[in-house]
């Protein structure tokens, strides 16, 4: 299964364990903000993701150069002596005092050396670091259109409990504590507990139909754009026919694949 | 100097229903596999889809005039607007749009090395002729082609990515429509600024998030 059909590893709050320093305090994402920080970085630092990655392969790459130049014993010597030693550059978004976002880059220069010695092909930081990022821009969605999703549900609720005939599903979830007597869901509700979980028989009644499809496209969407290959064996199957006969139509069109 | 152009990126994804639809032109014994998901659902939100992306398009306020398309497996051969045509018969709703957009003076550029391609079409030939053995079977076909399509893939989007920058005239603006497998925009974001249309995300106006 790809890691882009993983649950991020961003929004889990055991940062230890990831290979990329990015960190995001999924918890204090709330309200307008992360689409506005979005739109803030979209505007006004659209390269600073590029430019960090940049900064970390030339180095990378300078450092074969320079590595490749050094006698044998002379570039042990250096490795040796740099063990232990840390770079560390923090780049830190925050609200209101609280760390919002985390970009701690720690470089360990005796690690840069050794795998420059080893000729290592590539970078071990531009994938795995691209696919963090791109998860971050999904949980940025993802919040969004929770959000959203959550405000028109709670202002439908507002309606019906000012009226005199009360949903019964609508009592029950008042009583369990789902929903206070202002229409407001309980804190932290998913777009999983809205659709398919704890609210889903609520949604299903006071929610138009098209705000359901709505909200069910919006997962699919996301689930098929960033988690394509997931472990579902007939959509892959049938995602590599449908490519494969885009091929034998367009290939057969240009006269090549008969001409082979 | 940093080029701050603005490239306009569609996600593509293929159904069950377009698969089906695509195969069942070709010859009748590729039919694909079958899922519970009622074939009419799955047009009716195939539909939706192309309909929403061909909204937000027009949202952009772009002139179609200005507008470069470069489409996913769409190969340099200048015969681009007759495979379309072709596609576009066969109901691929992407392609369908492609040609409306044509129709109002887009441009469709050739987009793929063509040597890729049929590496692509054999390396896909062999996992497909594996799906209908068994499971297991194509399970490791699959893991045979991902690393053989890894690497090919980048060969393709670099090849894409190169040949973006070469055929963009000064003043338009590429409209790219990518298979969700490719990751074009590493390649493409130190030239342009991305703004991705992505059906369905619950904007007002795509020009209101994405500032095209």
């Amino acid at each position: 299964m790809s890691s882009r059909a993983q649950k991020p590893l961003l929004l889990s709050k055991d940062f230890s364990k990831l290979f990329s320093p990015i960190r995001i305090n999924a918890d204090i994402l709330e309200g307008d903000k992360p689409w506005a920080l979005y739109e803030f970085a979209s505007i006004f630092l659209p390269n600073m993701g590029p430019s960090i990655f940049n900064l970390l392969l030339d180095m990378e790459r300078h450092s074969q150069k320079l590595i490749a130049a050094i006698k044998p014993e002379k570039r042990e010597r250096l490795i040796n002596g740099l063990e232990g030693v840390t770079v560390e550059i923090r780049y830190l978004i925050k609200d209101k005092g609280k760390e919002l976002v985390a970009l701690p880059i720690n470089i360990s220069p005796a690690e840069v050396l050794r795998n420059a010695t080893l000729a290592k092909s590539g970078s071990r930081y531009t994938e795995k670091m691209q696919e963090e990022i791109n998860q971050i821009l999904v949980s940025f969605i993802k919040k969004e259109i929770q959000r959203r999703i959550k405000s028109m549900i709670e202002s439908a609720l507002k309606t019906l409990l000012v009226k005199p005939k009360m949903p019964a599903m609508l009592k029950k979830l008042l009583s369990l504590g789902l929903v206070d007597k202002e229409g407001r869901l309980a804190e932290g509700a998913t777009i999983e507990d809205l659709i398919l979980g704890r609210y889903a028989g609520l949604f299903k009644k006071v929610v138009p139909e098209e705000l359901i499809n709505e909200a069910l496209m919006l997962k699919e969407t996301i689930k098929a754009c960033y988690g394509w290959e997931g472990e579902d064996y007939l959509s892959t199957a049938n995602e590599a026919l449908a490519e494969k006969g885009i091929l034998e139509i367009v290939l057969g069109e240009m006269g090549k694949k008969d001409a082979r | 100097m940093i080029n701050t152009r603005s490239l306009i990126y569609v996600p593509v994804l293929h159904t069950q229903k377009e698969a089906s639809e695509i195969l069942l032109s070709l010859k009748a014994d590729a039919a694909p596999l079958s899922v519970d998901t009622s074939l009419a659902e799955q047009e009716k939100s195939v539909k939706e889809m192309w309909d929403g992306i061909r909204e937000k398009i027009q949202n952009t306020s772009i002139s179609c005039s200005t507008i470069r398309i470069y489409q996913d497996a769409m190969p340099v051969c200048g015969r681009e607007k007759e495979i379309a045509e072709k596609l576009a018969l066969k109901a691929s709703h992407n392609h369908q749009l492609i040609l409306e957009l044509v129709k109002n003076g887009a441009n469709l550029e050739g987009t793929e090395d063509p040597n890729l391609l049929i590496e692509e079409y054999d390396n896909l030939s062999q996992l497909t002729s594996k799906a209908a053995v068994s499971i297991q079977c194509y399970r490791d076909s699959l893991n045979e082609y991902k690393e053989k399509g890894a690497k090919l893939m980048k060969q393709r989007d670099t090849f894409i990515a190169e040949r973006i920058k070469i055929s963009l005239k000064e003043g338009e603006t590429p409209l790219v429509f990518m298979g969700v497998r490719h990751e074009l925009e590493k390649l493409l974001q130190s030239s342009f600024v991305i703004n991705y249309i992505i059906y369905r995300l619950p904007f007002k106006k795509v020009r209101d998030i994405y500032n095209v």
